[in-house]
C-alpha cells in the first residue's frame, strides 16, 4: 500500500447534497459525463503534483522513499508552480467550452455562423 | 505540509488531499475567470439579439432570457461544472475529514473549559435551513452523527478555506469578524461591550475575531447544529478564547430581556427567510440592553445594481447552490425592517473588509468595492 492511499477508509460513503439535481434538461447523462471528466481532471492534477514532488525530492536528495514524498515540505514557490500546471490542464481539457465565445469575440460573423451550423448538426 | 494549521481541531490533510483541494480551488477560479465570461458574451451577443429579433421587443425581465440561456449547451455546461466543482470540493474535504473523524471527535473533548457548550436534544431546525443542503454541503449546517460527533464543524472549517479561496482571512476565515468590529469602531469609536452575542456562529470564525477585541466581555454564540457547535466550542478552547455556545434559533432565544451590549451576525441573514428576518430583528431588540448595538454583516451585492447576467448568476445561487433566500436578502429593505423593530440610528451601507479593526476608522459609507472587498453592514441602536 502506498502512502497516498494508506490513510483511506476501505468503504467511503457517497455524500449527496439534499436539493434539486441536474441542470441539464435532457436528463442526468450529460451531468454525469461532466462530473466524470472533472473528477478525472482533478485526479490527473493530483498525480501531476505527486510527480512534481518526486522530481523535487529526487533532485534534492538523490534517491528517496514514499515517506520522503509524504513529508516533503511544499514551499510557496512550488505551490505557485503547481497552480500554473493545473491551469494548463484546465485550459486543455475544457478548451472546447470556450470555442463558441472565442468565435463571437473574433467578430467574424461568417466564421461564427459556420461554426454554429456545424455545432447544431452534431 | 501542515504548517497552515492554526489550531489542533483543523483536520490534517496529507500530500494528495492538499493537492486535490488546491486543484479544486484552481478549477473554481478557472470556471469563474474563463468560462463564466463566455456565458455573459453568449447572453449579450447571441441570446439577447435573437430574443429581440424573434419577439420584436426586449425581454421584460432576466428570467425570460435565462429560459433562453437554458437551451444553450454552453450555459448548461457552465451550470453543471459549477455545481459539480462545488460537490467535488465538499467530497474532497469530506474524505479528508472522514479519514480522521474518530481522532477529531476525541480532540473535541475539552477538560476544564473556559467557555461552555449547551446543546438542545429537542431542537427543531428551521425549515429554511433544513429544506436543502445550503451551499450543496452534504449534511448541511445541522447534520450530527452521534453524541460526540464534530463532522459538520470540521467539514465546514476546512471547506471554508477552500470555498473562500483564501479571500476571507486564510485558514482562520475571520475577515468578516474583523470587519464587523471595524464597522462598530467606525460608528461608535469608544464602544466597549461587556456582553456580546454572535448569531449563526457556525464554527466561530467571526465570533472569535469579535471576542478578541473585547477581552473584558463575556461572549455568547448560537447556531442550529449540535455537531457544528461541538466543534466550535473545541476550536475556541484550543485557541484559548472563552465563548459560551448554545444550540438556539435566532428568531426566539432563551436569553432574558435587556441582556446584551452588542449582537452580531456574519453572512447569516441571507440563509434565513422573509418571515424569519423581521423576527430576528425583533429578538435582537428584545435581548439588547437599552443603548445596545445590533450589527449584522451581509453579502455586498444588491439586486438593483445588477445587470442581466448578474441576475441570471444570482438565480444560479438560488436554484443550484441552494440559497433559497438569496434574492430575498439582496432585495430586502433592511433599513425599514430594523426601524420597524424599533431600532434608532439605523444605517445600511458598505464597510471595507479588513483583517484588523481600528477605532475611529472612516471605512464605512462609500460605494461597494466588490465581493470580499466590502461587506454590507446593517446596524442600529436600541
Amino acid at each position: 500500500m502506498s502512502y497516498a492511499s494508506s490513510g483511506q477508509k476501505k468503504e467511503e460513503k457517497v455524500w449527496i447534497p439534499k436539493g434539486k439535481p441536474s441542470p441539464f434538461h435532457d436528463g442526468p447523462r450529460n451531468d454525469q459525463l461532466f462530473a466524470m471528466v472533472m473528477a478525472l481532471t482533478v485526479e490527473v492534477a493530483i498525480l501531476r503534483d505527486r510527480l512534481d514532488t518526486h522530481e523535487r525530492v529526487s533532485e534534492e536528495k538523490g534517491g528517496f522513499s514514499g515517506k520522503d514524498i509524504e513529508e516533503y515540505n511544499t514551499d510557496n514557490e512550488s505551490l505557485g508552480y503547481r497552480s500554473e500546471l493545473r491551469k494548463r490542464i484546465y485550459h486543455k481539457v475544457f478548451r472546447v467550452l470556450r470555442e463558441e465565445a472565442a468565435l463571437m469575440e473574433s467578430n467574424s460573423k461568417e466564421e461564427y455562423d459556420d461554426f454554429m451550423e456545424s455545432y447544431e448538426k452534431d | 505540509m501542515n504548517a497552515h494549521r492554526p489550531h489542533p481541531m483543523m483536520p490534517v490533510s496529507n500530500h494528495d488531499e492538499i493537492s486535490e483541494q488546491l486543484a479544486i480551488v484552481d478549477m473554481k477560479a478557472f470556471l469563474g475567470l474563463k468560462i463564466e465570461p463566455c456565458q455573459r458574451l453568449l447572453l449579450e451577443k447571441k441570446v439577447k439579439p435573437n430574443f429581440e429579433a424573434k419577439k420584436g421587443e426586449p425581454a421584460r425581465n432576466h428570467q425570460e432570457l435565462r429560459k433562453e440561456m437554458e437551451k444553450e449547451t454552453s450555459y448548461q455546461a457552465w451550470l453543471t461544472m459549477n455545481s459539480v466543482a462545488q460537490d467535488m470540493m465538499w467530497d474532497a474535504v469530506g474524505t479528508c475529514v472522514d479519514r480522521q473523524i474518530e481522532d477529531l471527535n476525541k480532540k473535541a473533548k475539552i477538560k476544564n473549559p473556559k467557555g461552555s457548550l449547551t446543546t438542545n436534544p429537542g431542537f427543531e431546525v428551521p425549515n429554511y435551513i433544513s429544506a436543502r443542503d445550503i451551499h450543496r454541503m452534504p449534511g448541511n449546517y445541522h447534520g450530527t452523527y452521534g453524541s460526540e460527533d464534530v463532522r459538520q464543524g470540521a467539514l465546514f472549517d476546512r471547506g471554508a478555506v477552500v470555498y473562500q479561496m483564501g479571500r476571507n482571512g486564510g485558514y482562520m476565515n475571520d475577515i468578516r469578524g474583523h470587519t464587523i468590529v471595524s464597522h462598530c469602531f467606525s460608528r461608535w469609536s469608544d464602544i466597549k461591550p461587556l456582553k456580546i452575542l454572535d448569531m449563526g456562529c457556525t464554527v466561530g470564525h467571526s465570533t472569535l475575531a469579535i471576542a478578541s477585541y473585547f477581552p473584558q466581555a463575556q461572549t455568547f454564540a448560537i447556531d442550529v447544529g449540535e455537531g457544528m457547535l461541538r466543534y466550535a466550542h473545541a476550536r475556541a478552547e484550543r485557541l484559548n478564547i472563552p465563548v459560551h455556545f448554545s444550540q438556539q434559533n435566532a428568531e426566539e432565544t432563551n436569553f432574558p430581556d435587556n441582556e446584551f451590549d452588542l449582537i452580531t451576525s456574519s453572512a447569516v441573514l441571507h440563509e434565513t427567510s422573509g418571515k424569519a428576518l423581521p423576527k430576528i430583528f425583533d429578538e435582537c431588540m428584545r435581548i439588547l440592553k437599552p443603548g445596545g448595538v445590533m450589527s449584522h454583516l451581509e453579502v455586498p451585492s444588491r439586486m438593483d445594481d445588477m445587470d442581466t447576467w448578474g441576475r441570471i448568476r444570482g438565480d444560479y445561487e438560488i436554484q443550484y447552490n441552494y440559497e433559497p433566500f438569496w434574492k430575498g436578502a439582496l432585495t430586502a429593505d433592511f433599513h425599514s425592517l430594523a426601524e420597524k423593530s424599533g431600532f434608532k440610528e439605523v444605517t445600511v451601507g458598505f464597510q471595507d473588509a479588513t483583517p484588523k479593526a481600528v477605532r475611529g476608522n472612516k471605512n464605512f459609507g462609500g460605494p461597494s468595492k466588490g465581493v470580499h472587498r466590502s461587506w454590507l453592514m446593517i446596524s442600529g441602536v436600541k
